[in-house]
């Protein structure tokens, strides 16, 4: 398996979902430090905005109109997101900050997918947690979400 | 899993929750940061006070104020 990475070098709609999730899941400290990256991608920055105010968290929004020069006003939201393996991680460990750099994250192709991988160290090995499976021409709403990996991972690469 | 968000402006989005006790606050931090309350997107039904004439007429007094302040 690949070395450790931080959610830095992770892609900018990975980070940015973690971002919105830190915030859909209250996770505070994370958020306080996603929000200060430096985003490439304006998807990162105005889906957390619809996160924040989703949840009626206006210190948040606050932060993220402040801290973030993406943020699109007159951006038009609409239709489904998915989110990232990463994402679904942290649903379902409740992963705590100090985890965070513990992640591990790989793409690969199978066939006509590309399938998203995210991991979890434990231990000498990694845990694999999640996962999605999508057809590199789709829509980030169209992603197939697959939780379900979850046990395959496991058997393919220990621990669980 | 997905997550359902409707169509709209974060105004508009804000306008279209439940959150009722700090819409208020929300609604000026995006006024603040330029949100327009009076203007027609392009595709939509309905601008942000529409939308809130339909779901939270208590705002309607401070919305119009902000769109006196805005022209």
């Amino acid at each position: 398996m690949g070395q450790p990475i931080t959610l830095t070098a992770l892609s900018p709609k990975t980070a940015s979902s973690a971002l919105s999730f830190a915030i859909l899941k209250g996770h505070d400290d994370i958020f306080e430090r996603l929000v200060k990256m430096e985003y490439t991608d304006e998807y990162v920055p105005n889906h957390a905005l619809i996160c924040a105010i989703n949840m009626g968290e206006t210190d948040h929004i606050r932060q993220l109109l402040l801290h973030c020069p993406l943020i699109d006003i007159f951006n038009r939201y609409g239709g489904l997101f998915s989110y990232a393996p990463i994402v679904i991680a942290f649903s379902e460990t409740e992963v705590p900050l100090y985890i965070i750099p513990f992640f591990h994250f790989q793409e690969l192709k199978q066939g006509n997918f590309l399938v998203s991988e995210a991991f979890i160290r434990k231990g000498t090995g990694w845990w694999g947690c999640a996962s999605t499976r999508k057809q590199p021409s789709a829509l980030s709403g169209d992603r197939a979400i697959n939780i379900g990996d979850r046990k395959m991972c496991c058997e393919l690469y220990g621990g669980g | 899993m997905k997550f359902q968000v409707p169509q709209g402006t974060p105004l508009m989005y804000a306008l279209s929750g439940t959150w009722e006790p700090k819409l208020q606050e929300i609604c000026e931090l995006l006024l603040k940061h330029g949100a327009k309350v009076d203007e027609m997107y392009s595709g939509s039904e309905e601008n942000a006070i529409q939308i809130a004439k339909r779901i939270h007429p208590s705002l309607i007094r401070f919305l119009e104020e902000a769109i006196k302040n805005q022209q």
